[in-house]
C-alpha cells in the first residue's frame, strides 16, 4: 500500500475521526506536553550530571538508570497520544517539514539510547569525553524535538 | 479601577503591544515558556521522585535539594519572565478562561504545597534524610507537587487550544 493511501485509510477510520471532531485534540496535545516534560527533563539532569554539573559525587549509571526509565515512561505517553493525534491529520501532517524533521530526530533519539546511552550506563571506565558527548546528544536530541513539535504547533 | 480595566491597561503597556503585534516575540515566547518547563519541572519531578522513594536514591533528600536547586530556580525564573510577558499581552482574554484559571490554581496549590514543606516538613529532615521511604508527610508533598505541577501543564497547554486564532 502506497504511503499516502496509507496514510488516507487512517485518517479515515472511526476512532481517527472521532478524534477530529472532539475537543479531545487539545488533551491530547496537553497530555504530549507531559511527557516531553518527563523526557526532557530527564535528559537535561542526565546531560548535567554528564557535565559533573549536577551531583558529580554520584556514579554516572546512578542517575542514567532511573533517567531512562522516566524517559521510557515519557516515551510511552507521548508515542501514544502523538499517535492518536497524527491519524485524523496523518496526510496533512506527514507532508509538513518541522513534523518530518521530529520524526527523523525521534529516531535518532532511539537508536542513540539503545546504543551510546546504554553503552555508557554499563561502562564502569571514566571516559569524560564520551560522557559530554552523551549528556549533549541527549539533551539537544530531545530539546529539537521539543522546538520542532512547537513548530508544528505553531504554523501547522 | 476594575480587574478588567487593570488588565486592560496592562495589554496597552509597551510590552503588551509587542507581544500581541509582534509577528516573532509570541511564538518565540510560547517556545521558551515550553521549553522552559521541561527544564523547570522537568527537574523538579526528580526531587519530588526522591520524596517519594523512586529515582536517584542514593543521595540524601537534602544534598539533592542543594544540587538541584540552582536549576530550578533559573529555569523557574525563566517560566515566570515569559508567562508574565504572554499573560501581559493577553491579560484580559486570558482572565476569564478556565483553563487559565486552573492553571493559577494548580500554582497556587504548587506553591503552598512547596511552602509547607519547607516551614514544617524539612524541619525534621535530620531524621529521614538518608532513608529511602520517607515519612508520610513528605512523600505527600512529592505527590502532591506531581499532580499540581501536571495540572497546570495540562491546563496551560489547554490555554492555547481555547483562546488564540494560532492553531494548536
Amino acid at each position: 500500500m502506497p504511503i499516502s493511501s496509507a496514510l488516507e485509510w487512517l485518517a479515515s477510520t472511526e476512532l481517527a475521526t472521532a478524534i477530529q471532531q472532539s475537543p479531545a485534540m487539545g488533551a491530547l496535545s496537553s497530555v504530549h506536553l507531559v511527557g516531553l516534560t518527563l523526557i526532557a527533563g530527564s535528559a537535561s539532569v542526565v546531560c548535567l550530571r554528564c557535565f559533573g554539573f549536577l551531583l558529580p559525587e554520584q556514579p554516572l549509571s546512578e542517575i542514567m538508570r532511573p533517567a531512562w526509565k522516566v524517559i521510557l515512561l515519557g516515551f510511552a505517553v507521548s508515542l501514544t497520544s502523538g499517535a492518536l493525534m497524527f491519524a485524523p491529520r496523518a496526510v496533512a501532517a506527514a507532508g509538513n517539514s518541522a513534523f518530518r524533521v521530529k520524526m527523523i530526530l525521534v529516531l535518532a533519539a532511539i537508536v542513540f539510547h539503545f546504543t551510546l546511552y546504554r553503552s555508557v550506563t554499563r561502562s564502569s571506565e571514566s571516559r569524560p569525553p564520551w560522557f559530554r558527548l552523551t549528556g549533549v546528544l541527549g539533551a539537544g536530541l530531545w530539546f529539537a524535538i521539543g522546538v520542532c513539535g512547537c513548530l508544528f504547533a505553531i504554523f501547522e | 479601577m476594575s480587574v478588567m480595566e487593570i488588565l486592560q491597561w496592562l495589554e496597552e503597556t509597551r510590552i503588551g503591544v509587542l507581544v500581541q503585534e509582534d509577528p516573532w516575540l509570541f511564538p518565540i515566547l510560547v517556545s521558551i515558556h515550553i521549553l522552559g518547563l521541561t527544564l523547570s519541572v522537568g527537574t523538579l519531578v526528580w526531587f519530588d521522585l526522591r520524596l517519594l522513594g523512586f529515582g536517584i536514591r542514593n543521595c540524601s533528600v537534602s544534598r539533592l535539594y542543594r544540587r538541584l536547586m540552582p536549576w530550578m530556580l533559573g529555569s523557574f525564573f525563566v517560566m515566570v519572565v515569559s508567562g508574565s510577558m504572554l499573560f501581559i499581552g493577553f491579560a484580559t482574554k486570558a482572565y476569564p478562561n478556565i483553563y487559565f484559571r486552573i492553571k493559577v490554581a494548580g500554582l497556587v496549590v504548587a506553591g503552598v504545597n512547596a511552602l509547607i514543606y519547607h516551614l514544617k516538613t524539612e524541619r525534621h529532615i535530620a531524621e529521614w534524610d538518608e532513608a529511602r521511604v520517607l515519612p508520610l508527610r513528605a512523600r505527600m508533598a512529592g505527590l502532591v507537587s506531581i499532580l499540581s505541577w501536571t495540572t497546570v501543564i495540562l491546563a496551560g497547554r489547554m490555554i492555547s487550544y481555547t483562546m488564540y486564532d494560532v492553531a494548536g
